[in-house]
């Protein structure tokens, strides 16, 4: 329960920031924003993308405009604002300083031959 | 082979089995409840009603036109559990929990298919009520030994009551899911209503007093709603005893229930046969129609039963053709007192020197059976056997003349009919008999009418005219139908305390005179006497 809710804690976190970084790409639709995060693992169902954008765009990081889709409905297709890139470059930051804490912290256990799965838990490496 | 529905999602239309329908709004419905409370709900909600919509276009080709059961599951699923929303929006956990707990007395009435000893309405009050099936069964048992009452509601409930098929519709039975969407907003729209006329006076409102305002709200609403039902349950109860009373009053009416007797002693006999049925029929309806509706509005508050307006209408229109049949039988009826006419027949009796006046009772059978079984009304009736011959309760009168002239009877029969020619009519065919036997005089105790004459206020009344100087002996049985006598203070006079069988009379020139002499006695004694006879 306490792993679950510590790697909830950890995804939650890097969303947002992933989902920032898909469609800083490229003018991008919510469900294509989908497939990318399943390559990535890091969501399974649609319906909790839908309340992330939405808090993303009335913080003003995206905003979206209405396409005719040639099968069905109009479409929503997103784009990063600049207020958004500007967070975005921040968070990049963020990101790298984060990858260097990580690899700091577990950089000990690493020589460690004993350990069984060194590189997947955060939770143990800050344990040990 | 599978019904299907067209539904409209974001502007497609859509061909989907009924069930698969049913499934996917009550994913909607979680969807809508958990982001209930979010700013965004709204554009959240369209944001996956879109989606859906789209996934559920990719799905139909040329060689299926129609959404099934699994295509919705499969979006369903690819869209996501509500709770696994929650991944992505921490803020709205606490109060989807809060709403969860709030919204869980929000049930569906449905009949429990699987649950069930007739029709599974005992099982669904249950679920309803969120108490033990048992004791539903129990309460309704009871009811069931009240004129039935049960077995009507039961029936009612049964037709009006859909069974739970589904399982979003079972899960809804139980109060699983929730629909208390359409309150919530109603009252938003209230408090917008509110809200919008402070602003128009220009008095900001602050969203703390929005907030404390449907918080509020939810309380009020939900005490409310216990009361509704609380009452809701009285008014179906009451209205069903009215109804159930209405049809057995119908049935004996008619004579379908009941002794053959009942029939004629209910007063219904003012009611011409030509329009017999008709008439109860229509007063039936006038009182039956508004207790359905009745019953049926008081289920539409507590459940989603829906009243369809052409039933509304049609029962409205069935209500005042009823209405008007009994005001215009009722007027006809009416129409039918409006002249009183008057006829007298006179028979000259054999003179004597005494008179003995005795009773014959038409209802003889009556009187000894009453004893025994305590019935009048009822076993009165049976003596219908010449002709019918109802209250006409005969009246004598007993007058003097002069000495030497001949003894005589006069029998005054008078009715009501609509012309004083229909009401002589009536008049004479009333049939009342008095047999002279030697010195025995004989009367009836009530007139006779025809067995298809109508109840048209007839009376009759017998004035017997006695010579001075003959005397008259009354049997007991006979003192009520005099109207001109004090048989008590003459009964007074004879010595046993017991009641005289038969007093005497003399006809003296002014009227008739008790034949004893009043006894000396201590006044106090014909006290206690009189005090006795009073009050008997």
């Amino acid at each position: 329960m306490a792993v679950d809710n510590t790697q909830t804690q950890m995804r939650k976190g890097i969303l947002e920031y992933c989902i920032l970084s898909i469609i800083s790409q490229d003018e991008i639709y919510a469900s294509d924003i989908l497939q990318e995060l399943k390559k990535a693992k890091l969501l399974v169902v649609e319906g909790t993308l839908y309340p992330l954008l939405t808090r993303l765009k009335n913080n003003g990081l995206l905003s979206y405009t209405w396409k005719e889709s040639s099968s069905g409905p109009p479409r929503k297709y997103y784009q990063i604002t600049p207020e958004g890139t500007a967070i975005l470059n921040q968070l990049d930051n963020t990101w790298e300083e984060l990858i260097f804490a990580v690899n700091m912290a577990m950089e000990k256990r690493k020589n460690k031959p004993t350990s069984e799965n060194p590189l997947t838990d955060q939770k143990e490496g800050n344990h040990e | 082979m599978n019904k299907t529905i067209i539904i409209n999602i974001n502007g497609i239309i859509f061909h989907i089995e009924e069930e698969a329908y049913a499934v996917l709004q009550s994913y909607m419905m979680d969807v809508k409840r958990h982001f209930g409370h979010s700013v965004d709900s709204d554009e959240i909600v369209n944001d996956i009603e879109n989606r859906i919509a789209e996934m559920l276009n990719e799905r139909i080709h040329q060689h299926k036109a129609v959404i099934t059961m699994q295509d919705v599951e499969e979006v369903c699923s690819q869209m996501g559990n509500v709770h696994d929303f929650a991944e992505g929006e921490e803020a709205s956990m606490k109060e989807d929990e809060f709403q969860e707990h709030y919204y869980r007395h929000e049930r569906a009435l449905f009949r429990d298919p699987d649950d069930k000893w007739l029709g599974g309405v005992c099982s669904g009050l249950a679920h309803y009520f969120g108490v033990d099936t048992t004791w539903v069964r129990i309460a309704l048992l009871v009811l069931f030994l009240f004129v039935g009452t049960g077995i009507l509601l039961y029936i009612i409930l049964w037709i009006v009551m859909p069974v739970a098929r589904t399982r979003s519709e079972k899960m809804r039975m139980r109060g699983e899911p929730t629909n208390l969407q359409n309150f919530k907003k109603s009252f938003e729209e209230d408090m917008g209503d509110i809200k919008r006329n402070f602003t128009a006076a220009g008095n900001a409102i602050s969203p703390g007093l929005k907030h404390s305002a449907k918080q509020a709200g939810k309380v009020i609403g939900h005490s409310a709603r216990v009361i509704v039902k609380i009452i809701g349950i009285f008014v179906i109860a009451l209205a069903s005893i009215g109804f159930v009373v209405g049809v057995m009053a119908l049935l004996a009416m008619l004579g379908f229930i009941g002794p053959v007797s009942w029939q004629s002693f209910l007063p219904t006999n003012f009611i011409s046969p030509e329009y017999y049925v008709p008439f109860i029929f229509s007063c039936f309806v006038v009182v039956a129609v508004p207790l359905i509706l009745l019953i049926l509005l008081a289920l539409r508050m507590l459940s989603t039963v829906k009243i369809s307006k052409y039933f509304g209408f049609s029962m409205l229109i069935i209500w005042l053709i009823a209405l008007f049949s009994i005001v215009y039988y009722g007027m006809t009826i009416g129409l039918d007192y409006a002249e009183r006419g008057t006829y007298t027949e006179k028979i000259t009796l054999a003179p004597d020197s005494v008179f003995h006046f005795s009773l014959n009772d038409l209802t003889t059978i009556t009187h000894e059976m009453d004893s025994i079984e305590d019935q009048a009304p009822l076993n009165r009736r049976i003596s219908n056997r010449k002709a019918h011959w109802k209250d006409i309760r005969a009246w004598i009168y007993i007058n003097k003349i002069d000495s030497g002239m001949v003894p005589s009877a006069e029998k005054e029969y008078s009715a009501k009919g609509a012309t004083i020619d229909i009401a002589l009519r009536r008049a004479q065919e009333m049939h009342y008999s008095i047999l002279q036997k030697g010195e025995h005089l004989i009367f009836d105790s009530h007139a006779t009418i025809l067995h298809n004459e109508l109840d048209r206020d007839q009376h009759i009344r017998i004035k017997v005219n006695i010579p001075v100087g003959t005397t008259v002996k009354i049997d007991r049985s006979l003192q009520y139908y005099v109207g001109n006598l004090d048989f008590n203070e003459c009964a007074d006079r004879y010595p046993d305390l017991q009641k005289p069988e038969v007093i005497e009379w003399l006809m003296t020139a002014s009227g008739l005179e008790c034949r004893l002499a009043a006894p000396i006695l201590p006044a106090d004694s014909n006290q206690t006497a009189v005090t006795k006879d009073g009050i008997r």
